[in-house]
């Protein structure tokens, strides 16, 4: 048994404690035991960053920690714990030479932490470069007959260290169930499912997840953390909010999941597409990656300080989304705990310093440099500005409900008195009238003088600048992308004094950390070098964060919990055998994601049962050891769109411009709506039909005010680049699937789906809806409680028409007929509402 | 509540759990959820304990958005009288950057106050005639007219207030507070945010949801904004058709499922989801509840002005803030907006002012007529002041102004009567004690218990503190 001081460890240093004795390991390891120690209590005074060093010593340096100086004994004597000046100082209880001192405000080191500092200096107190910097080797897998999955091989591994034993496989219905929603964001259908079970071949496994991997729908969902991560939307963000065009850069990415483009090519495209030689429009749109920064066109604005800020996010996006580093720390002064000076931060950020981009935002539209591009998808997407423009069109006839009243109100009163042009438009029905009568009508509307007549003036120039900036695409037959562009004689790189836009220190020229490879290239590296440089094989980082994502998305948590943080700070892996042999694998694979995908999806580990045990969680109660299948709830996109595809509501189609389903009007609120000259996206005004039920990865991003019932199921603002997203559970989530209107709209049309596919009786069609929803067949304990409730409803609604015809929504059934739809759609909701439809099966 | 006590109910509470999880499965779901607060907890998990005893327990935070004049409203300036119309000295300016909207004007005029002002109460206060209602309230609140700030400009200023750093991505102040001290009420949110609009400017300066987000802390303490009309909380009603007794039969059916789950998983997730089910069940009577204002007699709407009865007005919010403060949220937020008077000073600055502050003053006097007062902690102000030169022509408007500007506070932990910090002639330098925005915001946190500096979050490498990475300071001259 050993404990492993580490913060994804001490967890289960604390569980495990309690069956250890002495408490610890006989082999000590620096990265994993000692590193956490010093960089939390003591790098910061201690570390690389001279701004703040006390007594002048360093201990991330060995010769400099065992170092005799001046004044004072070495920190460190090698084999002598006890005389060494750090021990000393970490056990006095004389305030004034206690470390860490008191106004570091930390916690101070724990009896078991010193205990492993000097068994670590008694063992001679060797150092280890930080393992992410040190490039990763397949280590040499044990073997086994018949030959494991390499998954399975360190997983069990380690289970079998820690007197842990794997589980079961899980059904095959729950399986068929977790592949799908893992590969491609959408449930199976109980056909699905079926035609599995009855598929004899030894490779079934294997042929589903090829079918899965050949559909859209996995680009799709392969596409969604990389969003996440690109800090993706369609407002600038800052201040007035206004749109933007990037849609056309995010079909681009979900194409090239589709064509399954390598890893390597897909960075290198995003970084540096611009200046890869001949480049085509595809590679160039691709650097659209570095312009999803925020930008402000606010009056007062100072646009180098804000063309500064947006230059320091594409450095954020790239380091924490490709790199794994917190590089931002390093803007202001050296990195407190990472080998990154401030000049060094600066020569990254030099790379993306040498484009032509504004600090102050376009209205309503994309900043320059920008594309003319037509996307991949969607028929290049001009069809679905058209559809756009009818839903705004329709506005105009029907505008938001109180201006409606007022204006229907004010027609029956101009019906009596009115002659002329006017007179003849009204006197057409509504639905009726041409663009050119609710012309007439509109104008002489708003020049009455009513409160809701000025509201419908700004209501109307609102709608009107929404079409016309659409109307722009439609007529060039292409949308605009943002991209990047090369001028490196606008300016030269200096560094930053304490990261402020106007305190030019030193001048720098581009170049990477010197911890890491060298880059190639001249002196003048440009961003293809550094796109070469990060998809070098050499490069020690980028492999590893690629796979511990797409870890993360499968069971819920990267082997590297901080998925954005591989540096000092960052938790040290569960499992970095497993993270650096899948790291290298990927690379000699060509940096095929399909590839470790499939040798991760084929492994038992993946395909375990998530049936937890009393042992399970005494043990290991965070599952990090994977002795069960996780169950992280699904994710917010995924939660809505099972729903819609459960009901047969999901309009599948891929790519094109966002859309507008229904949700509350929560942007005026906030926005600056109302305002004489309006701007873009600042009032919601959905669409209809088909549009509403689109996947919700195409749904509008407005960063302000970003759609309530994503950002309640723990959808990042996409403001800043994110990697990891939380995973918590409130009762506003259950509001939204229990109330939300296309939930409810979702739950009702499952019940008349159940009602048509589910056989005649209440036990078939129980089994079908259930069967559907979770992948597996009721227990009789569960359908005994569904009957019930069905049984009770039907009597319910019968005593209550009126009630049933509300719920219902409907007045195509006959009426012995409604009662039942209102009792099948409280059981589409409630299986919409199971904590097993909303969790990793 | 004892928050000490409120943190070991919740430790033994969840070690329960996790102790016995499966044997939990055997138990009935129902007497489960009647058992307590395990609610409010599982909803936010909080670290729940304050560093130390904490005067007050909750916060009411009028914010008001766009950067209130102090010159007009609370940083008397007699001198300035003679300056009217004369150039900002040099001397004064001292190379201070300017906005893109006043750095190319040709001349900077200064500007006296709009307003008279006067002292009033025991505390001799200086105070604008513009504010005649918290003038009445002067003894009780503490004004700090050296309040300071870097941003200039509304985005940055704004965020920066609210999040301690001037670029997006940081917990607001709320949800660190839902963070650090959980919920007192296990029927509502811990943050609420309430969202008007003033007469002053309209529409005033965008606001956004940053602004109470949660940033890298867990997404359940971000802010729940309570709106006007029949749906005060998203989602809060039930579908047509559905009563709530259908609704109460639809539950116990799910929490009978999710419970025979949790008996086949043994996840103790199940069991938080089937408390969350329960607890939004709670919250579609208790917020429609808390929106009722139909108890209260007419002395109150005598009291915070008619406008109160108007929903969605800064009134009805501040009478909501109270209703709340009754009902244990700990953090609730007005964000008022239209504050930005760059132009037309005279009217929209009124204008601002008879909205807000007849009801800002009635909510110190009714909490303390109810005995809330010390224990709640009102801070008013907004993101940064406004320049003492005239953007325009003399008269017509104000930049903003980060340098110095005025915000004041009340209740619990706060010295009644106090003014603090003071500014040169002009109002545009702090010649003395200046507060900068991270100060009031460890002062709020040492109100409520907190210590900034040991108060922590680690995330991308980072210990991260509600006051951001440079040092921030408690203002004891503001304490009782």
């Amino acid at each position: 048994m050993k404990i492993h001081l580490n913060p994804i460890t001490l967890a289960m240093a604390v569980i495990f404690g309690a069956t250890c004795s002495h408490g610890i390991a006989e082999e000590v390891k620096f990265n994993r035991d000692i590193r956490p120690i010093l960089s939390e209590n003591c790098f910061f005074c201690h570390g690389q960053d001279p701004e703040h060093r006390g007594g002048d010593l360093r201990l991330d340096i060995r010769e400099e920690a065992i170092a005799t100086r001046k004044d004072s004994p070495p920190a460190i004597i090698p084999g002598d714990p006890e005389a060494s000046e750090l021990i000393k100082r970490l056990i006095t209880t004389d305030p004034d030479l206690s470390m860490p001192p008191a106004d570091a405000h930390l916690d101070g080191l724990k009896k078991e932490q010193i205990q492993i500092l000097r068994q670590w200096i008694k063992s001679g107190a060797e150092y280890e470069p930080h393992w992410s910097f040190v490039p990763p080797t397949k280590a040499t897998l044990p073997q086994t007959l018949p030959p494991q999955n390499p998954v399975d091989s360190f997983i069990r591994d380690r289970l079998k260290s820690e007197g842990l034993t794997p589980s079961k496989q899980a059904p095959a219905g729950i399986l068929v169930r977790r592949l799908y929603l893992d590969l491609t964001g959408l449930p199976p259908s109980v056909e699905d499912i079926t035609r599995y079970l009855s598929d004899s071949a030894p490779d079934r496994w294997q042929k589903l997840i090829q079918e899965l991997m050949n559909s859209p729908h996995f680009a799709e969902r392969l596409a969604m953390p990389w969003l996440d991560a690109a800090r993706y939307a369609d407002t600038h963000g800052f201040s007035i909010d206004d749109h933007r065009d990037m849609w056309a850069w995010r079909d681009w990415v979900i194409n090239a999941f589709q064509k399954n483009q390598a890893y390597d090519q897909f960075l290198t495209e995003q970084i540096a597409g611009d200046l890869i030689p001949n480049a085509t429009p595809d590679q160039i749109a691709a650097t659209g990656f570095l312009r999803n920064n925020m930008a402000t066109h606010e009056g007062g604005t100072i646009e180098e300080e804000y063309r500064v800020i947006q230059n320091l996010d594409k450095v954020d996006a790239v380091a924490t989304s490709i790199l794994g580093l917190t590089m931002k720390c390093a803007q202001c002064h050296d990195h407190k705990y990472d080998p990154i000076s401030q000049k060094e931060f600066f020569s990254f950020y030099a790379f993306f310093n040498s484009s032509s981009e504004p600090g102050k935002a376009a209205t309503n539209a994309n900043t320059p440099p920008l594309m003319a591009y037509t996307s991949p998808l969607a028929n290049g997407g001009i069809d679905g500005l058209k559809s756009r423009v009818t839903e705004l069109e329709r506005f105009k006839r029907y505008p938001p409900e109180n201006i409606l009243i007022a204006r229907n109100r004010w027609e029956t009163e101009q019906k009596k008195s009115t002659n002329g042009p006017l007179a003849k438009c009204l006197s057409t029905g509504q639905d009726a009238r041409s663009a050119a009568d609710w012309k007439i009508i509109n104008e002489a509307f708003i020049s009455s003088d009513s409160p809701q007549a000025t509201k419908m003036k700004i209501f109307l120039k609102t709608v009107e600048v929404e079409i016309k900036v659409l109307n722009r695409d439609i007529k060039r037959g292409q949308t605009t992308v943002m991209v990047m562009d090369h001028k490196p004689e606008l300016r030269k790189t200096h560094i930053l004094i304490r990261g402020a836009y106007d305190q030019l220190g030193e001048e720098v020229s581009a170049g990477v950390p010197s911890v890491l490879p060298a880059i190639g290239g001249s002196e003048s590296s440009t961003r293809l070098d550094l796109a070469r440089w990060i998809t070098a094989p050499e490069n020690p980082l980028t492999a590893r964060v690629a796979v511990n994502r797409t870890w993360q998305m499968l069971f819920g948590r990267g082997i590297v919990e901080t998925s954005g943080d591989f540096g000092n700070q960052g938790s040290w892996p569960s499992h970095p055998e497993l993270l650096d042999w899948l790291a290298v694998d990927f690379v000699e694979h060509d940096w095929n994601i399909r590839h470790t995908l499939q040798t991760i999806l084929n492994s038992e580990t993946y395909r375990q049962s998530a049936v937890s045990s009393a042992e399970h969680q005494e043990k290991d109660p965070r599952n990090l050891l994977l002795a069960r299948s996780p169950r992280p709830r699904i994710a917010a996109e995924i939660i809505r769109d099972q729903a819609l595809a459960h009901s047969g509501l999901l309009n599948r189609s891929v790519g094109g411009p966002s859309v507008h389903p229904p949700q509350p009007e929560l942007w005026s609120e906030v926005s600056h709506y109302g305002y004489t000259k309006p701007f873009t996206a600042q009032i919601y005004l959905p669409g209809q039909e088909s549009s509403a039920y689109r996947r919700s990865m195409y749904t509008f991003w407005k960063r302000t005010s970003p759609p309530p019932s994503m950002a309640i199921f723990d959808a990042p603002s996409r403001e800043t680049c994110s990697v990891v997203r939380s995973n918590t559970n409130t009762p506003l989530q259950a509001l939204v699937l229990l109330n939300e209107p296309q939930f409810v709209k979702a739950g009702l049309a499952l019940g008349h789906r159940i009602l048509l596919q589910g056989g005649s009786s209440h036990s078939s069609r129980i089994n079908y809806g259930f069967r559907l929803t979770t992948g597996r067949n009721p227990s009789t304990q569960e359908a005994q409680i569904f009957e019930k409730s069905i049984l009770e409803n039907i009597q319910r609604y019968s005593n209550d028409p009126r009630a049933a015809i509300q719920l219902t929504q409907s007045t195509a059934n006959t009426e012995k007929e409604i009662p039942l739809l209102a009792a099948y759609a409280i059981l589409g909701s409630t299986l919409l509402n199971l904590d097993e439809s909303i969790t990793r099966p | 509540m004892n928050p000490l006590e409120d943190h070991l109910n919740s430790v033994s509470r969840r070690s329960f759990l996790g102790l016995t999880g499966l044997g939990i499965g055997a138990m009935a779901a129902k007497s489960l959820l009647a058992s307590d607060s395990l609610a409010s907890t599982a909803s936010a998990p909080s670290i729940g304990t304050p560093n130390f005893a904490p005067k007050a327990k909750r916060v009411i935070y009028l914010f008001q958005s766009g950067g209130p004049s102090h010159i007009d409203l609370f940083d008397h300036k007699p001198k300035l009288v003679d300056q009217h119309g004369k150039e900002l000295p040099d001397s004064v300016r001292q190379g201070q950057r300017l906005t893109g909207m006043t750095s190319g004007q040709k001349n900077l005029p200064l500007c006296k106050s709009i307003a008279k002002f006067s002292q009033h109460g025991q505390s001799a206060q200086w105070i604008s005639d513009l504010l005649p209602h918290t003038s009445k309230i002067a003894d009780k609140i503490a004004v700090i007219r050296s309040m300071h700030t870097e941003a200039i400009n509304h985005d940055p200023g704004i965020t920066f207030i609210n999040t301690g750093s001037q670029l997006p991505g940081l917990p607001s102040m709320g949800s660190w507070l839902s963070y650090g001290l959980g919920s007192m009420n296990e029927n509502l949110p811990s943050y609420v945010v309430l969202l008007s609009q003033g007469s002053g400017k309209n529409p005033g300066q965008p606001i956004f949801s940053r602004l109470w987000g949660s940033g890298f802390l867990p997404s359940s303490h971000q802010g729940v904004q309570f709106r006007s009309g029949k749906d005060p909380v998203l989602f809060l009603n039930d579908p047509s058709g559905v009563s709530r007794s259908d609704r109460r039969n639809m539950l116990d059916d799910l929490a009978q499922l999710n419970q025979i789950r949790h008996e086949q998983m043994a996840d103790p997730e199940i069991l938080t989801r089937i408390s969350q089910y329960e607890m939004a069940f709670r919250m579609q009577t208790s917020a429609p509840e808390l929106a009722d204002l139909s108890d209260e007699p007419d002395s109150i709407f005598e009291l915070y002005g008619e406008d109160a009865r108007q929903p969605g007005t800064y009134a009805y919010n501040c009478l909501m803030a109270r209703r709340m403060a009754e009902r244990g949220v700990r953090f609730t937020q007005l964000f008022h907006r239209g504050w930005d008077q760059h132009l037309n000073l005279k009217s929209h600055l009124t204008n601002q002012c008879s909205d807000t502050d007849q009801a800002s003053a009635a909510l110190i006097t009714d909490l303390e007529q109810r005995g809330l007062l010390d224990d709640t902690l009102v801070v008013w102000g907004g993101e940064f002041g406004r320049t003492v030169y005239s953007q325009g022509k003399l008269g017509e408007g104000r930049d903003h102004h980060g340098r110095a500007f005025s915000m004041w506070v009340a209740g619990g932990g706060v010295k009644a009567g106090t003014s603090y910090g003071l500014t040169d002639d002009f109002s545009y330098n702090i010649v003395e004690n200046p507060v900068h925005i991270r100060d009031l915001n460890a002062t709020i946190l040492h109100c409520l218990g907190m210590d900034h500096n040991r108060f922590t979050f680690s995330f991308q490498g980072l210990n991260h503190k509600p006051t951001g990475v440079m040092p921030a300071n408690v203002v004891n001259g503001i304490l009782s």
